[in-house]
């Protein structure tokens, strides 16, 4: 174990730590890539068990299992910890272990500037459980509309809110300049853009929604915090101010948001059906131009989220107009994949049973969005539960199932064993046949009038036996998810081994071995097609060069120079968590967080990033 | 193999006829019914929703018929040989460009006209102002001088135009089978219209989450024909009925109590407050609370008795002196008293 | 295989994909991002410009030939950068102070004025509590103020290292990184002083 002072000194021995300090420490992108997920993990289970309580109050009318307070703080901490504490982490999980395996690259652009993303995420979920502690969640809903945020009518709660939502910003926006960096300027030589793997591609399109997205939350929370803390008049209609402003702000992030949490999951299917289908993706080139021209849009449609705010006919029937288009080139993706399925030999194993069950419940998702894109039809379904449903058929039916689909195609890669087959296909039934019966119904009951975010209903409202089926479907879900979770601590120990290829793969990450070594590439691979790993075994398929992948062999892996080691990244993130904490608190005493952030950054900045003197 | 998918199929039917079953309920049952309409605009929306059903319906079958048959057809047999490494086929995807596009024209067109349709009021039409407060709704009538609470009247077909206002946090007014939601914004005029079909008792909502009892913020928009309107328009001009018996015993606790700093009720000099609903003629409403309630004693008294247990965060447990300090905490008799001098204000 | 061997380590010149350095990169990116911060004040200011429902308004209380001066002191320090990272790329060492000097040396001047207005303003009775004139303004223009602050840290601090450690023309990306911040925050205030000061020389519409 060599030490942080022999770097400084200019040895050219690395800086390494082993055990939690080799955690805390780390800069490689596999390691924060686990770290991202299993935190991620957690969280969502978490989110799970809020939304348990939140069903099993909802069971039957006028139940009594909490208290008003505890429940409106229950589904504010349910979106918000699923939106930004469990899908974009694993998200973001992904993106870490894998883009750089798939473009052929050793590490990220910034790999300290990577461990300071993951380490600031942890510290802003934090801070926005924080409430926990002083039992003061907040309570005004993720979307948090003004001024039910404003001091008259809510608690601290809303300050967790505001100074956990600002610290995970700094952590999503210093991730999404990363992988795009990343992507853009370390691929592989001869990996062009259209020989990308789609994943990337749409990592790269999450990457620019979110560095343009982001910043106008962050100008959002800024002034929600300023009215707070500092009565200033951004949204009291008593001075002025304009309540409907906040939610231009936070849609005009929220509605990119959706993409970002959606198009990882269809990135990962776009990999995994041709896997399993053995044949490449059908139209590569429409599947990605349909997820750039999606994100394009996705800055367009803000509004139809305030179909009901009183913006002008003219508005409203331009935004709907807009929030229609996206559904063509979402109809692309999905024939695209369907396509891709025609005439193939599919392997039905789990990745590929979650990918199908994600194109059958992603479109009904599609579908009822379609529905109340038109504003009139939206003045019937909004706030109701058909909404609810229609969320959930995206984010559940889509992202989350995307998102299995990836943990059990990448498992292998990310451990180097096998999940189990029998397991996994237990949790995929459990977990569509689960959602469908929680999520399904509630398309009928918010038909049958239904509002979202009640803690009680009466009986006689038609709702009883639909709320009943609803509560049990989670119970079907989560059945499923404890087969996922003996399935991966079983497998990550003593699952069957893996080998470098299980699946029979098409790109780069499947032609290193499993797991991978620190430095992913003995030699950097050079690509001379799309699905390099496909065509190098297939030579007689193409007119293709075959791909030239690492021949490792004939290499001194002692020689390839990984960067350092460093705690720098981690005690900047706890300066920035600490800052935005104290400001609770009292603004002077966050400046103390300040000033641990700027002592980090410059010793970051003063630190060798990689052994000197090679 | 065909077996299997038959019954994917008839699961899939399955689904259709029990959403239908549930969708086609009517009011008698299903008071807040989103596809039962009773006024122009409601109708016209429901025209539209008609379209859209029928049009996500097709695809949703297409699609998922198309997707249970090639997952069937393709899955991997030991004889697989290897697929045929088709790319893409342009012809094709530009089509599927197409088809959608010409979905959505035709689902946008009647949009269009629907949003410019029910966009403003006819002229002259009745005005209504609906003012959202955590967690009452105030009305007034201002051509005809009614000002009352959580009960809104109105003429049968007679054009509507309700705006809508908020003293707090926003809102939202929905009366599913007479008009879709509108949000009530703080420093914004929102307006509605309407012009209602058939006679009845309907059901409202505040459906924008607005705090801890957002579950409990309801009212009844009752629709009279033209005798009866009048009838209620005159009896709510009329100031509030001089009590007797217990009931007077009711007003004099209701006065020394101060109940009158936050309720108005016309004629009694010591109720002239503007934070709460207005009582002037509760008596003769449905319900009270806001809906939550029915206007009977036993739930008059429940109500005075914890209003908390109905309404969790109310102002009245907050703010009124008989919840806060037991010199003034009301007897059982002071109770049955404010519920006689209530059910008096018909 | 020689090109392909040399890859990406953070802080180095290697050659890469687009032939862009990795934190010129990483720079312009969030330069990108910074454009959609700024742009949601300023969208607030103007959604706001005439919301106000208690003075002073904005023609009140702006000062426009002040405000110029600083705005010219700004831009000059512009030039003055760019001098800078032109002497250090040079390896004319002491010219390359010099302006590098000068450009934090403005930057501090520019932040000068901005205390002094905020002092005067706060005097004439606009706080960023008085009204949403108060509020826009004084956030917008703090906001912007941090980031120069921010930018004058930074060159201050690359001064230090220049006389501690040296900055060989091989390492002038250092001084040309904090030259794109240093810019990118000038053409902001361009934008600001032209929404804010010159368009409050109109007449207000109703």
């Amino acid at each position: 174990m060599a030490t942080h002072s022999t770097a400084i000194k200019g040895v050219t021995e690395r800086a390494t730590y082993t055990g939690l300090m080799g955690w805390i420490t780390t800069v490689d992108h596999k390691r924060i890539g686990i770290l991202y997920g299993c935190t991620a993990m957690f969280f969502f289970l978490v989110g799970g068990l809020e939304a348990t309580v939140v069903r099993m109050q909802l069971y039957s009318p006028g139940m009594d299992l909490v208290s008003p307070g505890m429940y409106n703080s229950l589904f504010t901490m349910h979106a918000l910890t699923m939106i930004f504490l469990a899908i974009m982490p694993l998200g973001a999980a992904f993106f870490n272990f894998i883009i750089p395996l798939q473009i052929g690259a050793r590490d990220v652009a910034f790999p300290r500037l990577n461990a300071f993303s993951y380490w600031v995420f942890l510290f802003g979920a934090l801070i926005l459980n924080g409430g926990w502690l002083f039992n003061t969640l907040p309570n005004v809903g993720w979307f948090a509309y003004a001024p039910l945020t404003a001091t008259e009518y809510s608690g601290a709660g809303t300050d967790f809110f505001i100074c956990g939502l600002q610290v995970l910003g700094v952590s999503s926006l210093a991730a999404a300049c990363n992988f795009i960096v990343t992507i853009l300027n370390m691929r592989a030589p001869g990996m062009t853009l259209m020989r990308m793997p789609v994943f990337t591609w749409m990592t790269l399109i999450i990457s620019l929604l979110l560095v343009f997205a982001f910043p106008v939350l962050t100008v959002g929370l800024i002034e929600l915090m300023f009215m707070r803390f500092y009565e200033m008049p951004f949204f009291n209609s008593n001075q002025g101010g304009d309540p409907i402003l906040w939610q231009h702000l936070f849609w005009i992030f929220g509605h990119p948001e959706v993409y970002i949490l959606i198009l990882p999951a269809m990135g990962i299917i776009s990999d995994i059906i041709p896997t399993f289908a053995r044949k490449p993706l059908f139209g590569y080139g429409f599947v990605v131009g349909s997820g750039v021209a999606i994100a394009f849009l996705s800055f367009a449609v803000w509004a139809h989220h305030m179909f009901t705010t009183g913006l002008s006919a003219l508005a409203v029937s331009v935004f709907s107009g807009a929030t229609m288009l996206i559904a063509i080139p979402t109809g692309v993706k999905v024939l695209n994949w369907m396509a891709t399925l025609w005439g193939g030999s599919l392997d039905l194993r789990t990745p590929m049973l979650w990918s199908i069950g994600f194109i059958a419940t992603f479109v009904v998702g599609g579908l009822s969005g379609v529905m109340h894109a038109s504003p009139p039809v939206d003045t019937q379904q909004q706030d109701t539960y058909f909404i609810v449903a229609h969320i959930h058929y995206v984010l559940f039916g889509g992202s989350i199932m995307g998102i299995f689909a990836g943990i059990y195609y990448w498992f292998p890669k990310v451990t180097g064993r096998m999940m189990n087959e029998t397991l996994g296909k237990w949790h995929f039934w459990l977990s569509f046949i689960g959602m469908n019966v929680t999520f399904g119904p509630m398309h009928i009951v918010g038909i049958l009038g239904m509002p979202r975010r009640i803690y009680t209903y009466p009986s006689g409202m038609g709702w009883d036996f639909l709320n009943q089926i609803e509560t049990i479907g989670v119970f079907i879900i989560i059945a499923g998810m404890l087969f996922f979770l003996q399935n991966a601590f079983r497998s990550w120990k003593n699952g069957e081994i893996a080998g470098d290829d299980p699946w029979d793969g098409r790109t780069l990450e499947w032609t290193i071995p499993s797991p991978p070594p620190e430095y992913n590439f003995a030699t950097i691979p050079v690509v001379h097609s799309r699905e390099p790993l496909w065509d190098s075994k297939h030579p007689e398929l193409g007119d293709h060069l075959p791909s030239v992948t690492g021949a490792s062999d004939d290499v001194d892996t002692e020689s390839i120079h990984m960067p350092n080691a460093s705690y720098w990244p981690a005690i900047t993130a706890i300066g920035v968590g600490l800052g935005a904490a104290l400001l609770m608190v009292n603004p002077i005493l966050s400046i103390s967080g300040v000033i641990i952030s700027i002592v980090g950054v410059y010793a970051w900045s003063f630190e060798p990033a990689a052994p000197e003197g090679h | 193999m065909v077996s299997s998918k038959r019954s994917v199929l008839v699961v899939l039917l399955g689904i259709l006829l029990a959403t239908f079953t549930f969708a086609c309920g009517n009011s008698e049952t299903i008071p807040l019914h989103t596809m039962d309409p009773k006024s122009d605009v409601t109708r016209d929306i429901q025209g539209l929703y008609i379209i859209l059903f029928w049009a996500a319906t097709a695809v949703f079958f297409a699609v998922m018929i198309g997707l249970v048959y090639i997952t069937f057809k393709f899955k991997r047999k030991p004889t697989d040989s290897m697929p045929p490494q088709t790319h893409g086929n342009r012809p094709l995807e530009i089509l599927w460009t197409i088809l959608p596009s010409v979905i959505l024209i035709v689902i946008l067109i009647p949009t269009w006209q629907v949003i410019y349709k029910t966009a403003n009021a006819p002229e002259g039409s009745m005005q209504i102002t609906v003012t959202g407060n955590q967690w009452w709704w105030e009305i007034e009538y201002p051509e005809l001088g009614v000002k009352t609470s959580n009960e809104v009247h109105v003429p049968i077909d007679v054009p509507v135009e309700v705006t809508l206002l908020s003293n707090d946090v926003i809102h939202a007014f929905w009366v599913p089978q007479i008009t879709g939601k509108k949000d009530m914004v703080p420093g914004l005029e929102n307006k509605i219209w309407f012009t209602a079909e058939q006679l009845g008792t309907y059901y409202g909502v505040c459906v924008e989450f607005c705090g801890d009892s957002h579950a409990n913020m309801k009212f009844e928009l009752i629709v009279d024909s033209a005798e009866d309107f009048e009838a209620w328009k005159t009896n709510e001009l009329a100031k509030a009925i001089e009590p007797e018996g217990l009931a007077a015993e009711g007003m004099e606790i209701f006065n020394s109590k101060g109940c009158g700093g936050c309720h108005t009720i016309e004629g009694n000099p010591y109720a002239l407050g503007i934070q709460a609903p207005i009582l002037t003629h509760i008596g003769s409403r449905n319900k009270i609370a806001a809906g939550m309630l029915e206007n009977n004693a036993n739930d008059i008294a429940n109500w005075i008795r914890n209003p908390e247990e109905t309404k969790p965060g109310n102002l009245m447990t907050a703010n009124g002196v008989m919840y806060n300090d037991n010199n003034y905490a009301l007897s059982e008799n002071d109770i049955q008293a404010l519920v006689a001098y209530i059910q008096s204000l018909k | 295989m020689q090109d392909i061997e040399v890859e990406h380590q953070e802080s180095t010149d290697h050659a890469n994909t687009l032939g862009v350095d990795m934190r010129k990169f990483l720079m312009w990116v969030f330069l990108g991002s910074d454009c959609l911060f700024f742009g949601a004040f300023i969208a607030t200011y103007l959604l706001y410009r005439n919301s106000s429902i208690v003075g002073p308004y904005p023609h009140e209380i702006l000062d426009i030939p002040v405000t110029s001066a600083s705005t010219f002191i700004l831009l000059t320090s512009s030039l003055a950068m760019v001098l800078s990272l032109a002497a250090f790329q040079r390896g004319n060492t002491s010219a390359a102070r010099f302006w590098l000097f000068a450009t934090a040396f403005l930057g501090s001047t520019f932040l000068g004025f901005q205390v002094f207005e905020f002092y005067h303003f706060a005097h004439e009775g606009l706080t960023p509590k008085t009204n949403l004139f108060g509020a826009t303004f004084f956030t917008l223009t703090g906001f912007h103020g941090a980031h120069v602050a921010l930018g004058v840290i930074w060159l201050f601090s690359l001064l230090g290292v220049s006389y501690t450690r040296g900055i060989p023309p091989e390492k002038s990306m250092n001084v040309e990184l904090a030259g794109l911040y240093w810019h990118f925050v000038d053409i902001v205030w361009v934008v600001i002083f032209t929404v804010i000061y010159l368009l409050s020389s109109l007449p207000p519409s109703s």
